[in-house]
């Protein structure tokens, strides 16, 4: 495979960048969440039309964080198996039913990701407009073409796994000849 | 049916080692160790080409058909 020392090379460093990002991200988010749950720093505009009427106490504000923060656990078991992936790869186990795996796994994950944040941003919504005056509760349900973008994706890499798979059938058939 | 690989026998015969055989033929050493005891799941042509050009012999003295055991 005459491309090897570059997959493994490039590998090497998305691998030490994703381990990076694993170690960072979970809590960026849990404090940009809090903080924009907060409203004292919205830096992510999340709650953008949602109209909150009366302070919050910090119970609701910790319930909406967490129910934010829900689409982190795709996201991060996302991030997980490209780690594996990378870690595969800059070893040089690139057509290996291991490798494949990681790769529908991640298409799969790409896929539950959308879901999971189209019902979190619902239920956020929710939960910070639920002290809201009776008829002045806020239900929303938002589909973008980020949603539609990455389930397309998602699915994209699931049957690339599925493809990379019987390639790494046939590479280990392969290695059996001399 | 089984195919049996005497490479063994032929390499004894031109009192070559596995060693030089693998360096002539361009694979590993490790190749011909599996390869002599028959735990490939097959051989290229030109593989088997390349040995029978280093060892002067014939495909059929390399590989011989009989029963399973």
């Amino acid at each position: 495979m005459p491309s090897l020392p570059l997959v493994q090379k490039l590998s090497g460093w998305l691998y030490h960048a994703t381990t990076l990002v694993l170690a960072v991200l979970p809590i960026a988010v849990l404090f940009a969440l809090y903080g924009a749950a907060n409203r004292s720093v919205d830096w992510t505009g999340l709650y953008t039309g949602a109209t909150v009427i009366g302070a919050r106490g910090v119970p609701t504000l910790i319930l909406a964080t967490l129910v934010a923060a829900v689409p982190l656990l795709p996201l991060l078991w996302v991030l997980l198996q490209m780690r594996g992936l990378f870690g595969n790869y800059r070893r040089g186990e690139v057509l290996t039913p291991e490798s494949a795996l990681c790769i529908r796994r991640i298409g799969l994950g790409l896929v539950v990701l959308p879901l999971v944040q189209l019902v979190s941003s619902t239920l956020r919504i929710l939960v910070l407009t639920w002290d809201n005056p009776k008829g002045m509760r806020e239900l929303s349900i938002s589909l973008s073409d980020d949603f539609i973008g990455l389930v397309l994706v998602g699915g994209l890499m699931f049957v690339i796994g599925l493809a990379m798979h019987q390639a790494a059938v046939l590479a280990e058939e392969n290695r059996g000849f001399v | 049916m089984q195919i049996v690989v005497r490479l063994d026998v032929v390499l004894a015969q031109r009192k070559m080692r596995s060693r030089e055989l693998a360096e002539r033929v361009g694979i590993t050493e490790q190749n011909i160790s599996l390869l002599k005891s028959g735990k490939v799941k097959g051989i290229r042509f030109e593989t088997l080409a390349k040995i029978c050009e280093v060892l002067e012999c014939q495909p059929g003295d390399l590989l011989e058909a009989a029963p399973e055991d």
